[in-house]
């Protein structure tokens, strides 16, 4: 019965957020706009994932650029594959998606392909997109 | 587990409506149909058909005159859009919320009216159907849902406090609305800890200026608890967990506690999970009793638990504490029928007389545990005191009054309580009148005795179809209005208002 805290899906998604890549060998790019940040305070924070097992847990590229009607984040180097990216508007560059005490966030966030989880947040499935020669794709934030 | 509490609050609020439609639901304009097929043989639907646009400011014609310290608004809300692209909500408190506003002076009153711009307002209105979950109706193919507030309808009371004025939900965020225009300015944000947080549609305002109001996440069984001082500014907000959270609407301050009815209509997680509504997702466990809460102000993690025979409530009309004894008194019901299938036969335009509440009185002896029940036999809801004496001692209450309403849903008149001795003085409109909550301002000075002052609302003249504003002396209800107006418009039957003084 004493008061509770909870932390959030946000530290999930923010911690992988910032991770470097490593070296890549190809040159395709991948150029995200991300539309429907509620301000142009702090930055968009975007991570990049090669596959399911690392999913939300271990980026591949982070990539953070200042908060705008539309924001780009350019993922380059990659080779051509399958990806998924989350992302996060970090409003207050706390440099986490912040979160009210039922761990509801508070930041808005988003998914490639705009995914939207069921009970979850989305399946690495859901939210993948192909990559073949440079490409660009939009992120609607919510 | 981070994860887990995420989404388990966010689909316990939304039900899960990104499963679409489920074969269990009536089909989408059954309810719609049902009705429209009512409307001709039953006069009441009138006060229930809704709008579907905001309502410019309009004059009343007025009988009498309106006491100058009555200058002022009158602001009510309530759900008033029932319907859109054909699409019936299936429950009374689904509808957006509208604020209403009439405007009093000596010059007379002007009345308009203005949908709260809520996300889900916004979001239904662009796709020209309900797209998201409401409280008792997941709308086919309704969208996922990321928090609380994306369902938020902004459609039950309205407090100003701290120069804001804010239209108020159960589920989530207070809305700040523009006091003059109506326009919606937002959610309010107390901190960024409660952002987001439910914040309930009851908060009571002690004689000092503090606001103390609470929220319940019932996902995750939490009772989150706020204190905010005369200035608006949040003092503390504290959350505990409860066992078997219960749909609760109301709550009662003394001078150092606050007190919680958890009737035993109770939330089932698994039921959410399966695709409920949030209604249905709540299952009636009457062998739970009416669980009584009872929380020191300043030790809010130390419960004091009661048991009352099991019933169910909205209201309670005030409470107060005496060498060690809480007494409150409530607007009771035996079950939880009116708030499981009234109100939402009323959206088919049926009504039934199966159940009507009584006036509960309690006594919480502090020191022994013990709690003892009387019950008032007269039928009436929307319990208001003198705004002088919350949560202080006091002895009467005001509500609307079912006197001789006949066969249709509501109110027919008001009245004034005394709760120690159980004497009521009562005016009533008639049968075709149909009577929303009244709201009792004091006169203005010092030294003023509770009760001294004015009682004023709506209603609904089903024959005449236009809506009344009356301003009665409240210590002389049965001589009627001192002043009364005419709105020569129909407004939807909404829920609750206050007074703010010029």
């Amino acid at each position: 019965m004493s008061p509770i805290r909870f932390s959030s899906l946000g530290r999930v998604v923010c911690i992988a957020a910032m991770t470097v890549a490593g070296a890549a060998a190809q040159a395709d790019d991948l150029t995200v706009e991300v539309l429907g940040a509620r301000s142009d305070k702090g930055t968009v924070d975007g991570a990049l994932y090669a596959d399911a097992a690392s999913w939300l847990k271990n980026s591949l590229q982070g990539e953070r650029q200042p908060a705008n009607a539309k924001t780009v984040l350019v993922y380059r180097n990659l080779q051509p594959g399958t990806y998924a990216l989350s992302l996060f508007h970090d409003e207050n560059g706390n440099g986490k998606l912040d979160s009210n005490i039922a761990g509801i966030p508070t930041e808005r966030y988003g998914f490639s392909r705009d995914a939207r989880g069921h009970m979850a947040a989305p399946s690495f499935a859901d939210a993948a997109v192909e990559l073949h020669g440079d490409t660009t794709i939009t992120i609607h934030l919510r | 587990m981070e994860r887990r509490h995420f989404i388990q609050a966010l689909f316990a609020v939304a039900g899960a409506s990104s499963f679409g439609a489920r074969a269990a639901a009536p089909a989408a304009d059954e309810y719609a149909a049902a009705f429209a097929a009512s409307r001709a043989s039953k006069a009441w639907t009138l006060g229930y058909v809704g709008l579907q646009a905001d309502v410019a400011p309009m004059p009343l014609t007025l009988r009498g005159r309106i006491p100058a310290e009555l200058t002022g608004a009158f602001y009510r809300n309530g759900p008033a859009r029932h319907m859109l692209g054909g699409q019936r909500y299936h429950h009374l408190f689904d509808g957006d919320g509208m604020v209403q506003k009439y405007s009093l002076s000596e010059r007379g009153i002007v009345h308009q009216g203005r949908f709260v711009r809520t996300e889900k307002f916004l979001a239904d209105s662009a796709a020209g159907r309900p797209v998201r979950a409401a409280f008792g109706t997941n709308p086919p193919g309704a969208e996922p849902i990321p928090a609380p507030d994306a369902i938020n309808v902004a459609n039950t009371s309205v407090v100003n406090h701290g120069g804001e004025l804010m239209a108020l939900w159960e589920g989530g965020s207070a809305t700040v609305i523009d006091a003059q225009t109506l326009t919606t300015r937002g959610p309010k944000v107390w901190s960024p800890d409660y952002a987001g947080m439910p914040f309930s549609a009851h908060p009571k305002i002690e004689p000092d200026g503090t606001l103390w109001n609470f929220g319940i996440t019932s996902s995750l069984g939490l009772l989150s608890i706020y204190r905010v001082k005369p200035s608006g500014e949040l003092a503390s907000a504290t959350t505990i967990k409860v066992p078997d959270i219960a749909m609760v609407h109301d709550f009662a301050v003394t001078e150092q506690h606050l007190v919680f009815l958890l009737p035993p209509l109770v939330f089932d997680r698994d039921r959410s999970e399966a695709g409920e509504t949030f209604l249905d997702s709540h299952v009636w466990k009457p062998q739970l009793g009416m669980r009584v809460l009872v929380l020191h102000k300043d030790r809010l993690e130390a419960p004091q638990w009661f048991e009352l025979p099991t019933g169910f409530v909205f209201h309670i009309g005030n409470a107060c504490e005496d060498r060690g004894v809480i007494r409150l008194d409530y607007i009771r019901s035996a079950s939880a029928w009116n708030a499981t299938t009234a109100l939402k036969e009323l959206m088919r335009g049926s009504y039934e007389p199966h159940e009507h509440p009584s006036v509960g009185l309690v006594e919480l002896d502090l020191q022994t545990g013990r709690a003892r029940q009387s019950l008032l036999p007269m039928v009436g809801e929307f319990p208001r005191v003198d705004p002088r004496v919350v949560g202080r001692r006091y002895t009467q209450v005001f509500a609307a009054a079912r006197l001789d309403a006949g066969e249709r849903p509501g109110f027919d008149g008001v009245m004034r309580l005394d709760v120690t001795s159980g004497a009521r003085e009562v005016y009533r409109y008639g049968a075709d009148v149909m009577v929303e909550e009244h709201v009792f301002v004091p006169q203005p000075g010092a030294g003023g005795r509770e009760g001294e002052g004015w009682l004023i609302g709506t209603a609904l003249d089903l024959r005449r179809q236009h809506m009344l504003f009356s301003v009665f002396d409240a210590q002389h209800l049965a001589d009627g209005p001192i002043a009364q107006g005419e709105l020569p418009r129909v407004m939807p039957l909404g829920l609750h208002g206050i007074f703010v003084r010029a």
